[in-house]
């Protein structure tokens, strides 16, 4: 237990060090007695004089700029690492992730139809529903396939994911293919399905918030049915877990979380795939505290990737994904060796 | 220790009830925010991508922007900010670098940048990150419909006025956009000036020219890019004196073609961008290649590398390459410049760049100098 403390108070002092950090630096030069003056006064309303001088610039990449954007990735971090520690639990496989199987692709899809057919660009929450129809979709027709009298063998399931998620993503690149005969629809698609997190503004954090929020809390409600799930279906159904209809409701609630994910930042791999297999690493199985942590683990994840990606490399423009993968992977690795080694000496 | 999953101990079950409480809480106050904010579809990812229209009476009128309102122009700016290389080279004929606050640092590239040297280092050099250009205070930012629409937007909504310029695509497009620019900047007279200079010099290249026989000719990249009608330099082979083979595809606008459709059609003339050593390196390997040895163009050893900065831009620039490309396809109407063989191409280009158009009709100074020179009219 005194661990577990230890890696959840370490976690949050992590998270919220780097997001402080994403606030504070960035490539606009701000002292940072300004900023700290700038993040106090709707607090303390009192220190507003004290602000006299600094330029209204300054408060509007503050307030407009990196503050929702770090946001945004706190929270898309969060989404697809609880996405991912569900599904991986559901499915009782270490490999099931949003990418692998096939449902962040969906989402792209969706998204890249709401494009292309003009609808984003009429209704706002046309891209986040059609990212989660596509979402949802993917995911259920990648376990109607596989699933065989209500189990669903993970050889299939997993080969059903990569097939469906690569003709997702073919029909994707057919839609961007058609899409550049019209220059402007084909960036728009182009752009979007690149990902990342520049200029991402309040609209983003207001879609993905409810959802985060929202499905969070109803992922957490089954946690017990998702231990319980580990140990077998057979044995879930023996201590009174509904599996059908648990499947199906967490299925919908992932779908949810990757089309909001996606809608809010495109496609950003490996973080529903690695952050679950780390917390695991650090507090064990049980989904008690692997959900929350993953959450905050994926935040953490994305949100320190965007600080080195804007502090170290706002030259390039590298893609978040490359960052998060740079950081994540050889951490897991360590952590798996580890593992192995304690795991052999005794 | 980590907990056994299925813990039934009651004190256990309370952490993940509260925090779920704390989440549906966040969710009703989301929702709350949501109502009284919703979000713009301009903002999530759609909008029309359209170009800035200019309204109203110019110099300083409305810009109009399809994707969020447009802060109006009160004056003409002051603090200007351009973030896409073909409006760098557009306005270094148009305002004096002191009203001026950022360009790209394309600018400072010689192989893309027909203003290499002209803007001086103390003016910032952006990426069209939208941080680095709220800092910088513009008060107009000049950027393109290719420019990331989630940055056109942020600036916008931050209240920095935006004018984006399409058309990139032919000579009327450029001469659209110097007007549209000049009318922004205050600056009509010079603007009227550059697309008076700009239909001067390609009326001397036609002259020049006259109703000499086309030849079939091909604009290919290393990576098997051409362009087709809808592009600018299917305007520029034309205007040249060349018809562009890919005409005769039904291709529109820039695309990669094959190996084998550019073997098929049969291009008289192959012209290569020419920016970097292995762009060089194309051009000699097609000479070489088998596959290649039976077009006409590299049979008689008519492969060109014309300067990238003069193919690739989106100013007015471009007519250089137009003159360039008319010597190699006219040479007879030239005089001075024989066509030569593949094995010589860099002395070719060399004396190519540095002999730029002469033109005695020519209304005004020639641009490169201009650039170079800094506006002074």
């Amino acid at each position: 237990m005194k661990r577990n403390w230890l890696v959840i108070a370490t976690l949050m002092i992590l998270l919220v060090s780097a997001l402080s950090a994403n606030l504070l630096l960035g490539p606009a030069q701000i002292r940072l007695s300004d900023l700290g003056l700038m993040l106090l006064e709707p607090l303390l309303p009192a220190i507003g004089p004290a602000l006299e001088g600094v330029p209204q610039w300054q408060e509007t990449i503050l307030w407009q700029v990196r503050l929702p954007r770090a946001l945004t990735a706190a929270m898309v971090g969060a989404a697809l690492a609880v996405s991912g520690a569900v599904l991986q639990g559901l499915f009782r496989n270490p490999l099931a992730s949003p990418s692998v199987l096939g449902v962040s692709s969906g989402a792209t899809l969706g998204a890249a139809l709401a494009l292309f057919f003009g609808l984003a660009s009429l209704y706002a929450w046309s891209l986040p529903l059609f990212a989660f129809a596509g979402a949802l979709v993917t995911l259920f027709l990648v376990y109607s396939i596989a699933s065989h009298r209500g189990s669903a063998p993970i050889a299939s399931l997993l080969l059903a994911g990569i097939a469906v998620g690569a003709f997702n993503g073919a029909i994707t690149a057919f839609l961007i293919a058609l899409a550049l005969e019209s220059w402007e629809v084909g960036r728009a698609i182009l752009y979007w399905t690149m990902g990342g997190l520049d200029g991402r503004t309040w609209d983003q954090v207001l879609i993905i918030a409810p959802v985060l929020l929202f499905a969070g809390a109803a992922v957490l409600a089954f946690q017990r049915d998702l231990d319980a799930l580990l140990l077998g279906e057979v044995h879930a159904s023996a201590v009174g877990v509904d599996v059908a209809r648990t499947r199906l409701l967490l299925l919908g609630l992932t779908a949810l979380l990757i089309g909001a994910a996606v809608a809010v930042s495109g496609g950003i791999g490996f973080i529903g795939l690695v952050v679950p297999h780390i917390i695991r690493l650090l507090v064990g199985p049980g989904h008690r505290l692997l959900l929350p942590l993953s959450a905050i683990g994926g935040a953490l994840v994305l949100v320190s990737a965007d600080l080195l990606l804007r502090a170290g490399f706002s030259e390039h423009n590298l893609p978040i994904g490359v960052i998060t993968a740079a950081l994540g992977a050889p951490f897991f690795l360590f952590l798996l060796v580890r593992h192995q080694l304690r795991v052999t000496r005794f | 220790m980590s907990s056994h999953p299925r813990a039934s101990d009651a004190r256990l079950a309370r952490g993940p009830t509260l925090l779920a409480l704390t989440l549906l809480v966040g969710f009703g106050l989301s929702l709350i925010a949501l109502t009284l904010h919703p979000p713009s579809a301009a903002f999530v990812a759609g909008g029309p991508l359209n170009a800035t229209q200019a309204t109203g009476s110019e110099p300083s009128g409305q810009i109009t922007e399809s994707l969020w309102a447009n802060p109006s122009l009160v004056e003409p700016p002051q603090r200007v900010a351009s973030a896409v290389l073909a409006t760098d080279e557009m306005i270094a004929g148009l305002i004096d670098p002191e009203r001026l606050v950022s360009v790209t640092p394309f600018v400072d590239d010689a192989g893309i940048s027909n203003v290499a040297g002209h803007y001086p280092a103390h003016i910032a050099r952006n990426r069209a990150d939208a941080e680095r250009l709220l800092a910088l205070e513009p008060d107009l930012v000049l950027l393109s419909t290719h420019s990331n629409p989630m940055v056109v937007r942020l600036l916008l909504r931050s209240g920095v006025p935006v004018a984006r310029f399409s058309a990139f695509d032919s000579f009327e497009g450029i001469a659209q956009n110097l007007h549209r620019l000049g009318g922004l900047l205050g600056e009509e007279a010079r603007a009227d000036q550059a697309i008076e200079a700009l239909w001067g010099k390609l009326e001397v290249v036609a002259e020049r020219i006259g109703d000499a026989p086309r030849p079939r000719v091909l604009y290919y990249s290393p990576s098997g890019a051409t362009g087709g009608p809808g592009s600018l330099i299917d305007d520029m082979i034309a205007r040249a004196g060349g018809h562009n083979v890919v005409r005769d595809t039904g291709i529109h606008g820039h695309r990669r073609i094959s190996p084998e459709l550019a073997i098929a059609l049969q291009p008289e003339i192959i012209l290569i961008s020419d920016w970097s050593s292995t762009e060089r390196q194309v051009a000699t390997q097609l000479l070489e290649d088998a596959a290649w040895a039976e077009v006409p163009a590299v049979r008689d050893g008519r492969v060109y590398p014309i300067r990238g900065a003069w193919i690739t831009t989106g100013s007015e620039f471009s007519v250089i390459g137009v003159e360039a490309i008319a010597r190699r396809l006219h040479p007879q109407a030239f005089g001075d410049h024989a066509p030569l063989n593949g094995h010589q191409l860099e002395q070719q280009d060399a004396s190519l760049t540095s002999s730029p158009l002469q033109t005695p009709a020519s209304p005004q100074d020639d641009f490169a100098s201009n650039a170079k020179e800094g506006p002074s009219a």
